[in-house]
């Protein structure tokens, strides 16, 4: 009985859920929870694609979109504050070899600020569309 | 009331015969039935618990907007302000968690 369970739950993963994801036909909830769950481990992107996938724009996805962009405005804030120190480092640095690898440091420091930025933009233009359309149905039902 | 029996052995049998049964059907089907199963366990409590855990991890982030060990609740709240100006319904639970913050902070 518990392997024909575990085969069943294995199946119905490996079949329904994850071909079906893709879809947006599953609730709200399950992508909200699974966006949720990769903005806990900081995977922005997989974050960004199921809220993406959940079309229905409801409160507690909007609540893990906009949690989203806080996080990536708190981390690109901090990343500010160390490439600024970086950069200071470097300019007073006289030593060839350092310089090269503050230089490094500088240009993973903007790929990072680069890469939030994106992120929050790509959330915020998500929660904007969600906003449209809630205006445009409100004005419809006027 | 009686004390239940424990069997250490019994424990012991029931997880080797466990662990045998996991890899005998990871060998035959390829795949990784008790994992498959635990994400499928998570991701279900996960949706019951969604609101649960939507506040845990905004009071994870409040948390981590505390950029010096001297910043108190009022620091934070101001630097949050700042960051939600564009984000209603976020700001609002916020405050409302800053706002108990500082009531604790006070008492």
């Amino acid at each position: 009985m518990p392997i024909g369970l575990n085969l069943l739950f294995r199946l119905g993963r490996r079949l329904l859920a994850a071909p079906l994801e893709d879809t947006g036909w599953l609730p709200d909830t399950y992508y909200s929870s699974q966006a949720l769950a990769a903005l806990e481990e900081d995977d922005f992107t997989a974050a960004l694609r199921y809220l993406k996938l959940s079309h229905n724009y409801a409160p507690a996805a909007r609540l893990v979109s906009q949690l989203l962009i806080l996080r990536c405005r708190l981390l690109t804030q901090q990343h500010r504050g160390q490439r600024q120190a970086m950069a200071a480092a470097t300019a007073g640095e006289s030593n060839p070899g350092r310089v090269r690898r503050y230089e490094e440091i500088l240009a993973q420091e903007d790929r990072a600020l680069t890469l939030l930025q994106g992120y929050a933009a790509e959330a915020g233009a998500w929660l904007e569309a969600g906003s449209r359309l809630e205006t445009g149905s409100r004005l419809e039902g006027d | 009331m009686a004390s239940p029996a424990v069997s250490l052995k019994g424990g012991l049998a029931g997880g080797l015969a466990g662990l045998l049964a996991e890899l005998a059907l990871t060998e035959i089907t390829g795949h990784h039935i008790t994992t498959g199963l635990l994400e499928l366990i998570g991701a279900g409590v996960g949706m019951f618990r969604l609101d649960r855990r939507v506040y845990q991890a905004i009071r994870d982030t409040v948390q981590r907007a505390q950029v010096s060990e001297t910043d108190d609740y009022r620091k934070v709240a101001q630097r949050l302000d700042e960051l939600t100006m564009d984000l209603p319904e976020l700001r609002q639970t916020i405050l409302n968690l800053v706002e108990a913050g500082i009531s604790a902070q006070k008492a």
